[in-house]
């Protein structure tokens, strides 16, 4: 039988995890109401095997895999137009703080989105971990369930590709 | 700015995350979906169970069937599918209404009680998220007390998670035929003890059978006993079903009750069998409607869905199935017109309405409006002389109330 004490282990973690799930999926699928069902997907089944998964060292590790997962199937199947998912990420971003504000975080927002829509559903995720989660390449192959090789030629590939997408050019240093 | 910092800020911006409410409203959606997952898992070794029973010759293989997946067709992973299974389509009956007390918690932030709540607090809760349900003479949830729902039904609202009701009356059969079907968590052998030790119904009690689906019934079909108990506003026995631990039924004629079961055991046509009306379930649900209204898509017509997502402000979430992709956008321009512009001798909507949401995909056309009027939102639509939408002929979904 679930307790208080498990369920309020489990909101905890989910306070924690879950904005991250959101924003990691997000990135993945470049669609914010997908991300939503994809982050409330993996949570639901954490929660669901809570008993036996509150014993892993990392429960939320676990529940990040299943989203990235999940994201990477969904985008793979996906049939939005790359444009759909821009013009939605701009109204979202443009939704708060003032105009101007807005407008300029839109424009970066969109350039990346845009750019992201170029690479392929794994060059995606590995690109999201390794820039907006900063983790190392070891973690990111557990994740992704490859080794660390092939996650750094889908960072390799996915940099210059959003650098081409981006309009810039890869240095030496870059 | 580097490539690596362009990015990093890129995705930040990008990826903006729930703010704290939209976090806790997930959570109360992730326990939900987490709750029903682990019952339906209970529900699947117990099937197992039965069947090693089986073939030790010990059990009947009747309860094998009311385990198998349901075949209802759907587009994505719905939430409502469970309780559309043992919901017949029946000639003449234009549509059904859902209420989703789970998503109505969520959408206006309710959060459900704990096991050990009082009364009190579980009637606060359950004003809150049931805001929309009209008050009625079949199965007034609204107005009933927990103790009165279990001392002739064995079960209570906390554990009531949504509900679907059709009206099949007027439609060539004498009497009254109205069914509500109820998904949450519900204990059969509670139920049993209830309906056997209710004070007032119980001597008119049987158990019979359809199908090999056992189900209470009182008194005959639609026969009123003249005595009003609080369930039984209208004096009619009724008859309950209970499918699983997950599903019942409760209805006043016999005729819906085994069109139920036939649906359940996918005997009959079920209104989300058509893909067009499930078309129409998933963009009303995925919208996150805590009720909805649909109307059952006919060959050659067009059909309604329409749905209310309570909160502040209050949601509109209209979804239309035209005949063709040229009606859709003619229908979709229409509603822009009505909403934003109104017409040349009218008053726009748009001073209580915003559309927000808008889409148009081949005959489908789905639409989110935020409503900030001060009346009932559904009078607010019905009420101005030109209306926000129309479609073509279809019967309009009879929604009985509970």
């Amino acid at each position: 039988m679930r307790t208080m004490a498990d369920d309020a282990d489990f909101d905890e973690l989910f306070r924690r995890e879950y904005p991250r799930l959101r924003r990691l999926a997000h990135s993945i699928v470049g669609d914010g109401e997908v991300a939503r069902e994809v982050a409330q997907e993996a949570m639901t089944r954490l929660y669901a095997d809570w008993r036996r998964l509150s014993k892993l060292e990392r429960p939320g590790a676990w529940a990040r895999r299943v989203a990235i997962r999940e994201a990477v199937r969904v985008r793979e199947r996906a049939t939005v137009p790359a444009g759909t998912a821009a013009r939605l990420s701009v109204e979202w971003v443009s939704g708060s703080g003032d105009a101007g504000a807005a407008q300029a975080a839109a424009a970066v927002a969109l350039d990346v989105r845009r750019a992201l829509s170029t690479l392929s559903p794994m060059q995606r995720a590995a690109v999201a971990l390794y820039y907006l989660e900063d983790l190392p390449v070891e973690e990111i192959a557990d994740d992704l369930d490859c080794d660390a090789s092939t996650v750094r030629v889908h960072l390799s590939r996915g940099r210059r590709n959003l650098a081409a997408a981006l309009g810039e050019e890869l240095t030496n240093d870059d | 700015m580097t490539i690596d910092e362009r990015l990093r800020e890129g995705l930040r911006l990008d990826a903006q995350g729930p703010d704290g409410a939209e976090i806790e409203r997930d959570l109360l959606v992730v326990r939900a979906r987490g709750g029903r997952v682990r019952r339906r898992r209970a529900g699947a070794r117990m099937a197992v169970a039965a069947v090693v029973l089986v073939v030790m010759g010990l059990v009947a293989t009747s309860l094998i069937g009311q385990e198998e997946e349901t075949n209802v067709t759907t587009s994505r992973d719905s939430t409502w599918k469970q309780i559309l299974r043992p919901l017949p389509r029946i000639e003449g009956v234009g549509g059904f209404a859902i209420q989703d007390f789970v998503q109505g918690a969520v959408n206006v932030g309710a959060r459900k009680p704990s096991e050990g709540a009082t009364d009190e607090e579980r009637a606060a809760y359950w004003d809150q998220v049931s805001s929309g349900l009209p008050a009625g003479t079949f199965l007034p949830l609204k107005t009933l007390s927990a103790e009165q729902l279990r001392t002739e039904l064995g079960f209570e609202h906390s554990q009531v998670a949504r509900m679907v009701t059709i009206d099949a009356s007027g439609t060539g059969r004498p009497g009254l035929h109205r069914l509500a079907i109820l998904e949450g968590d519900f204990d059969p052998e509670v139920i049993e003890a209830a309906v056997k030790a209710d004070p007032v119904w119980s001597a008119q009690l049987e158990t019979t059978a359809h199908s090999g689906v056992d189900y209470y019934a009182w008194g005959d079909d639609s026969m009123v006993i003249e005595k009003r108990t609080p369930v039984r506003t209208l004096g009619i026995g009724g008859r309950l079903i209970v499918f699983d631990r997950t599903t019942v039924a409760w209805t006043t004629s016999t005729f819906l009750a085994e069109a139920a079961i036939d649906a359940w055991t996918g005997a009959q046509d079920r209104f989300a069998d058509d893909t067009r009306t499930q078309e129409l379930i998933d963009a009303v649900e995925s919208r996150h409607a805590d009720w909805a209204s649909i109307t059952a898509a006919q060959p050659g017509k067009s059909a309604l869905g329409f749905g209310v997502h309570s909160g502040s402000p209050t949601e509109l979430i209209l979804a239309l199935h035209e005949v063709s992709p040229n009606a859709a956008e003619q229908a979709a321009s229409s509603l822009r017109t009505a909403v934003e512009d109104g017409r040349t001798d009218e008053v726009a909507y748009r001073d209580q309405f915003a559309i927000t949401q808008f889409e148009v995909n081949g005959t489908l056309v789905a639409a989110r409006l935020t409503y900030t009027g001060d009346r009932p939102l559904l009078d607010a639509i019905s009420a101005r002389r030109v209306p926000m939408f129309a479609f073509d002929s279809a019967p309009t979904a009879r929604d009985p109330g509970p």
